[in-house]
């Protein structure tokens, strides 16, 4: 694949939701507390200053469930007890586009095998998050300054966020690390098979080189 | 004479007294024998049996044969008959066959006569009316279509001018429509003849007549015209077949750049890059390395989009691929940056080809082994299927005596 072209600009981002069960006493059909969010990566970066809005339509039997976020931190809370597939639509500054969409599945409860025992199972919420890019492919002349001023700490990014503990770290170096190592296996079994495939050819002309000599 | 008469079936009267008789073979009974199965073979003594048991000739004799068939000649007859199809009781005479039983004249049934609707002055006052047409002249068409059975062109010619054709019929169909929907949609309708075709189907005289000016246009082409037209049609098939070709061209040229793209790929990791990969003629070549492009038409997209979801072409080979993807420890999601998913579509290209690959080995091995096989069985004397069918089976045979231990063991 070649490199995109230095037109294009690419912003790292996390889309995920993060959820605090509320204990045996809670209310009855709202047994978690949760949050679902789009962040950036740098802790500290303001996301509205090229993020105008993200539209989250969760589950129709919430109230109202298209919710509308006009600035950051782009986020809804809710208490509830399902699961359900939240789209999100995300509008950009200075951009005549249509808005990106992409979906996130709302997680509550932790997988089977992750439980830990006894109280730190409580405490500790159920984050669920993906890593992804945006990708501006010649993005106009607005977006373009947005996407590339210099980053000041703000105060609007996610540092400060009661759960910035639980979010996840993404490290992109290791995964590359790995799948380096996997496409190492890879190209020698790639290369094993096709010297075995030359050497199968090899024998089978002279079988039949054989054979027709016989015969 | 005896020959003549012979040929004329009359029986000469010496001749059938003296026609000698076939002699019949003897035929001896075989050693061992029983006495019995001997008699059922040979027949008995009316028939003439073969050694087979089978009569050696026909029962009858070829004389009585050509007299039965001569028995049935039919003759021909100077008859009088009288034709159906004329209102007048005209008699006239042909020649009909003895056996010709029937009293009509045969062609009579060609004379088809339609079944043309009327209508009642009541009816015509309801339903019929149209403001171009007055009563005399609907009546007159419909006369004229009775009369001629729907002749379009007789009737045109006789009705007074004024009219084309298709407004004839037009006018004709859809009184007949009109007609009929009345009827059927009447309190007292015995039948219902929404159905019926006259009903069903409309004239279309506006498609009536631009079939025709087109006709009259394809019939008044000039021959230099003709001859542009045939030459024009030669023109787009030459052109046709080079666009074939040259897709097929195209086609061939994406397999040798997918094998490009592989190689530097490969170089470019400082993998493999001097030694060649056999890989050629493997179907998923063409393309191999291109990332999704779909998406791309979007000002901004996720970069998870360029993450590819090449599988092997043979849909054969999708389980084959996902056992391998998963052997391999190839991430289910990869983390979407760019240098990953790059490095993630290249893993995912070889995957496909590695597994190409291994199938292709599988069949060379089966043909090698098949080869050694009848090498082997060779060795003989001109055995060779034979053998081959028998190490089959012999591992078959193994198979089975293994499936049976294991069952005798499960039983104890």
């Amino acid at each position: 694949m070649a490199h995109d072209a230095p037109s294009s600009l690419s912003k790292p981002f996390v889309v995920g939701s993060c959820a605090h069960w509320l204990g045996k006493r809670a209310e009855e059909g709202k047994s978690h507390e949760w949050t679902v969010y789009v962040r950036l990566i740098n802790p500290d970066e303001d996301p509205s200053l090229f993020i105008k809005r993200v539209v989250f339509h969760l589950h129709p039997t919430l109230q109202p469930p298209t919710r509308v976020v006009e600035t950051a931190p782009f986020m809804v809370a809710e208490q509830g007890w399902g699961e359900f597939e939240i789209h999100l639509q995300i509008y950009f500054h200075d951009s005549n586009d249509k808005p990106l969409e992409l979906s996130h599945m709302l997680k509550l409860y932790p997988e089977a095998d992750s439980v830990q025992p006894g109280a730190a199972a409580a405490n500790r919420p159920v984050v669920s998050e993906r890593y992804d890019e945006f990708v501006f492919n010649d993005p106009s002349e607005g977006l373009r300054a947005r996407l590339t001023a210099e980053v000041v700490p703000s105060n609007k990014g996610w540092r400060n966020s009661p759960d910035a503990k639980w979010f996840h770290n993404f490290d992109a170096e290791l995964r590359h690390e790995e799948l380096q190592q996997v496409y190492q296996v890879i190209t020698a079994e790639l290369q094993n098979a096709s010297k075995r495939r030359l050497q199968a050819e090899e024998e089978l002309r002279t079988l039949r080189a054989g054979e027709l000599g016989s015969v | 004479m005896g020959d003549i008469k012979d040929i004329l079936g009359i029986s000469r009267e010496s001749g059938a007294a003296a026609a000698p008789k076939p002699a019949r073979p003897t035929i001896k009974k075989p050693e061992g024998m029983s006495r019995e199965v001997f008699q059922l073979l040979v027949g008995d003594s009316t028939i003439h049996a073969g050694p087979q048991g089978l009569p050696a000739m026909p029962l009858h004799s070829p004389k009585e044969a050509f007299k039965e068939k001569r028995a049935r000649v039919i003759g021909w007859e100077w008859r009088g008959f009288t034709n159906s199809a004329r209102d007048d009781s005209l008699q006239l005479y042909h020649w009909a066959k003895n056996n010709d039983k029937s009293s009509d004249y045969t062609f009579s049934r060609f004379n088809k006569k339609l079944k043309a609707l009327s209508y009642t002055d009541e009816e015509y006052e309801r339903h019929l009316k149209h403001p171009a047409w007055d009563k005399s002249e609907s009546a007159l068409l419909f006369e004229l279509c009775r009369r001629f059975d729907l002749r379009w062109p007789v009737v045109h010619d006789r009705f007074p001018e004024g009219r084309t054709l298709e407004q004839l019929k037009e006018r004709y169909y859809d009184m007949c429509r009109a007609l009929l929907l009345a009827r059927s949609a009447a309190p007292d309708a015995t039948q219902d003849f929404s159905e019926h075709p006259l009903a069903k189907f409309r004239f279309d005289a506006k498609h009536e007549r631009e079939r025709k000016v087109e006709f009259e246009r394809l019939y008044a082409r000039t021959e230099q015209e003709v001859r542009n037209e045939v030459l024009r049609l030669e023109q787009a098939k030459a052109l046709e077949a080079k666009m074939k070709a040259q897709k097929k061209l195209q086609k061939a040229g994406s397999r040798a750049a997918g094998l490009a793209a592989l190689r530097s790929s490969l170089s470019e990791n400082g993998l493999g890059g001097g030694t060649e990969l056999a890989v050629s003629g493997l179907p998923s070549l063409a393309g191999l390395m291109d990332a999704p492009r779909k998406h791309r038409v979007a000002e901004v997209w996720l970069r998870s989009k360029d993450i590819s979801s090449k599988r092997p072409v043979s849909e054969k080979q999708h389980a084959l691929f996902e056992e391998r993807m998963a052997q391999l420890k190839m991430p289910a999601r990869p983390l979407a940056t760019e240098p990953v998913v790059q490095l993630y579509n290249q893993c995912r290209a070889h995957v496909v080809l590695l597994v190409e690959l291994e199938s292709k080995l599988k069949k060379l091995e089966y043909e090698k082994n098949l080869l050694l096989m009848r090498k082997h069985g060779g060795g003989g004397s001109g055995g060779a299927p034979q053998q081959g069918h028998s190490y089959g089976s012999s591992g078959k045979r193994a198979r089975a005596e293994g499936a049976t231990a294991s069952q005798k063991r499960s039983h104890h």
